[in-house]
């Protein structure tokens, strides 16, 4: 234990969760029977690891996995329900920044009480008011009252508040977060040195870029389990993977009930059905980066249409088109369509695009020229589609894209 | 375990503080008021009770006597009722920082204190306005003060911990101390029930004890019964000192028990 800072051993955490919370008397000797009241929820389950002393320790995992559970386990804000917790050295005893400033009160009263929240007397708050209105650079607020400071003034002082906390194990949840650039500059100065003066930090964070920075070692937390606990790189892997996980998850879900799509051009011709079809021929939305696969779009017309030009578009985001395919510039003809006729297009070839989730749109167009063009049917982010393998960065430089046109 | 180490007292002392800070915030007469209020409500009292209704007839020094009952009364309900909601108006401490969570309600304990001591100065005030003679008894003010003061903290330990769970404790605390300000002698005079019985049962309770005897040891020795005459010796004179000793016991064991789930409950 001489090395060590943090001991958690099979640390459990359930809080029970009132199904209707009986904060009346009146319901409580009504649920007087002892029927089950309660949902237990399991935050944490059975969770073990050593932090030594002298570490920048990270705790990373998605919203809900538990984290900041284990934080106010650590901090001695919530009771484990199973298991023993050890910290050798004093710990900071706060969560988060500013906790306990009233806006009703100056600055300046606010830094007594804080710092007093802190363990200070009055006395030595006095001796370091200077240096925390200093690194704070707030010296002509003080003594205006703080519900008149804008929220990042609140956060530097609070910050620089917190720094003087003289204990051997800082607990942080996610700070650097806020402030200008030039403020979480100097975030980043005292946490070096800390880590330099050889204080043991508990970081939680959803900043990776943190996380790979400043951490020796990572756990990563995942529905309550602790599923990782070692070298940085390792951690980052595994929940950059867990991220991806759910967010798969989620687009497939949303695939399946499409949301409300922009749908707009003048009806001379109409997309009545699309897919994606992956390297196997598999109707799906998991597509592999750099593998074969092919967009098939069924399309009728109800007018006169010279030049259709169908497009595919690939987006990063609803706004920004990343990568498109088209028949106008691959000079690729469909040929003049009538009223009634029905055409199915396909595009196949190689998927260009790295690992990630992008949103398609769809569309055709009448198109005389680049600039000179109607539309006709256009369906904006239609679908999302998730590329995997990580094989490279970025886009593939591809014109092996292949289209067809069959006649129906 | 240490309870009162360097960084306790500092906590308190700012919690305390910032407590006075807040209370008469956005007001002109800002602490004025700590004196302002019971000097109103006693010239209130002297106007009700001692001009129209002569409740106190044949009782020395009626006036004072009736202020310094409505002073230590007005001690404990304050303190019991700000204690009942303490902890969880606190509550963005208790779910984000570690601290002693009875520092809490300790603090709002002592600004219901700090008050009594202030309104104590008026009481002494009109004492001398009174020509009440100063009695030796006097010196045993503290002592009945402190009981009352753990009857009430053991009280505000209890009320405030089973608020986080129910909130309609702060309801029936209400309630309570309505129905306890009538059962206590506090604008009538002991001798006014005429029931002997009713007389012993109303001494009781600690409050009327806690009062009587003040009243007793401070104003007049021969207008406030107290309880050793109520009883004429016997050991049920001592159940109000066993109840104070119960209530204080049990309210801090409970909220002991209780304050680990604060932070989850709140």
């Amino acid at each position: 234990m001489d090395d060590l800072a943090i001991k958690v051993e099979h640390i459990s955490k359930i809080f029970r969760l009132p199904h209707e919370k009986n904060t009346s008397i009146k319901s409580a000797l009504i649920n007087f029977t002892p029927r089950k009241r309660f949902e237990m929820q399991q935050a944490l389950k059975d969770v073990s690891f050593e932090v030594k002393k002298g570490e920048f320790f990270g705790i990373i995992g998605r919203n809900g996995s538990g984290k900041s559970t284990m934080l106010k386990l650590l901090a001695g804000i919530y009771s484990p329900t199973e298991g023993i917790l050890q910290i050798n050295g004093k710990l900071t005893p706060f969560i988060e920044l500013g906790v306990g400033f009233n806006p009703e009160l100056t600055g300046r009263e606010n830094v007594y009480l804080n710092g007093a929240l802190l363990g200070f007397n009055r006395r030595e708050m006095q001796a370091m008011y200077k240096d925390i209105v200093e690194f704070a650079e707030l010296e002509r607020f003080m003594d205006q009252k703080l519900k008149n400071y804008s929220s990042g003034m609140q956060v530097r002082l609070a910050f620089s508040i917190a720094i003087r906390a003289k204990s051997d194990i800082l607990l942080i949840d996610e700070v650097l977060a806020v402030g200008d650039v030039n403020f979480q500059r100097k975030c980043i100065g005292v946490f070096e040195d800390l880590k330099r003066a050889g204080r043991t930090i508990v970081f939680v964070s959803h900043s990776m870029g943190d996380v790979r920075e400043f951490c020796d070692r990572v756990a990563v937390i995942d529905g309550g389990d602790l599923l990782f606990c070692g070298s940085t790189e390792e951690g980052i892997d595994l929940y950059n993977k867990l991220n991806f996980e759910a967010e798969r998850q989620r687009t497939e879900s949303e695939n399946k009930s499409p949301r409300n799509v922009k749908r707009f051009g003048n009806g001379k011709a109409r997309i009545d059905s699309y897919h994606f079809l992956n390297e196997e021929g598999k109707k799906t939305t998991r597509l592999s980066a750099a593998k074969k696969f092919s967009v098939e779009i069924a399309i009728s017309f109800h007018g006169e249409v010279k030049n259709p030009a169908i497009g595919i578009m690939f987006k990063k985001n609803p706004q920004e088109i990343l990568y498109g395919i088209n028949n106008f510039y691959e000079k690729f003809k469909v040929g003049q369509m009538k009223k009634g006729d029905r055409i199915k297009f396909r595009a196949s070839g190689v998927m260009p695009l790295a690992s990630g989730i992008y949103y398609v749109s769809l569309s055709i167009t009448d198109a005389r020229s680049a600039a000179n063009y109607s539309e006709l049917d256009l369906l904006d982010n239609v679908l999302k589609i998730n590329v995997e393998g990580r094989d490279y960065w970025g886009t593939l430089a591809t014109d092996n894209i292949k289209l067809e046109v069959t006649k129906q | 375990m240490r309870y009162f180490t360097k960084q306790n007292r500092a906590l308190l002392a700012e919690l305390v503080r910032t407590d006075f800070k807040l209370r008469y915030q956005g007001s002109v007469l800002g602490y004025a008021w700590s004196l302002l209020r019971p000097l109103l409500l006693f010239a209130i009292l002297y106007v009700v009770f001692v001009k129209i209704f002569p409740l106190g007839k044949g009782v020395p020094h009626y006036p004072v006597y009736l202020l310094l009952g409505i002073v230590i009364w007005n001690f404990f309900m304050e303190m019991t009722t700000r204690s009942t909601t303490a902890i969880v108006e606190r509550g963005d401490l208790i779910r984000k920082i570690r601290i002693p969570r009875w520092l809490i309600v300790l603090s709002s304990s002592l600004s219901a204190l700090i008050n009594l001591l202030l309104n104590l100065l008026v009481v002494v005030v009109f004492l001398i306005f009174n020509h009440v003679d100063l009695l030796r008894t006097t010196l045993w003010l503290p002592l009945i003060l402190l009981e009352v003061y753990m009857f009430a903290l053991g009280l505000s330990h209890f009320l405030a911990a089973a608020y986080v769970k129910y909130r309609d404790v702060s309801y029936i605390w209400e309630v309570i101390m309505q129905a306890a300000f009538y059962l206590t002698p506090i604008l009538y005079p002991l001798s006014k029930v005429k029931d002997v019985a009713f007389q012993k049962l109303i001494m009781l309770n600690p409050m009327a004890q806690t009062i009587q005897d003040a009243r007793y040891a401070a104003v007049t020795h021969s207008g406030s019964k107290t309880i050793y005459q109520v009883f004429n010796g016997g050991w049920y004179e001592y159940i109000p000192f066993l109840i104070v000793l119960v209530v204080f016991v049990f309210g801090l064991v409970y909220f002991r028990k209780e304050s680990k789930y604060f932070a989850e409950n709140i």
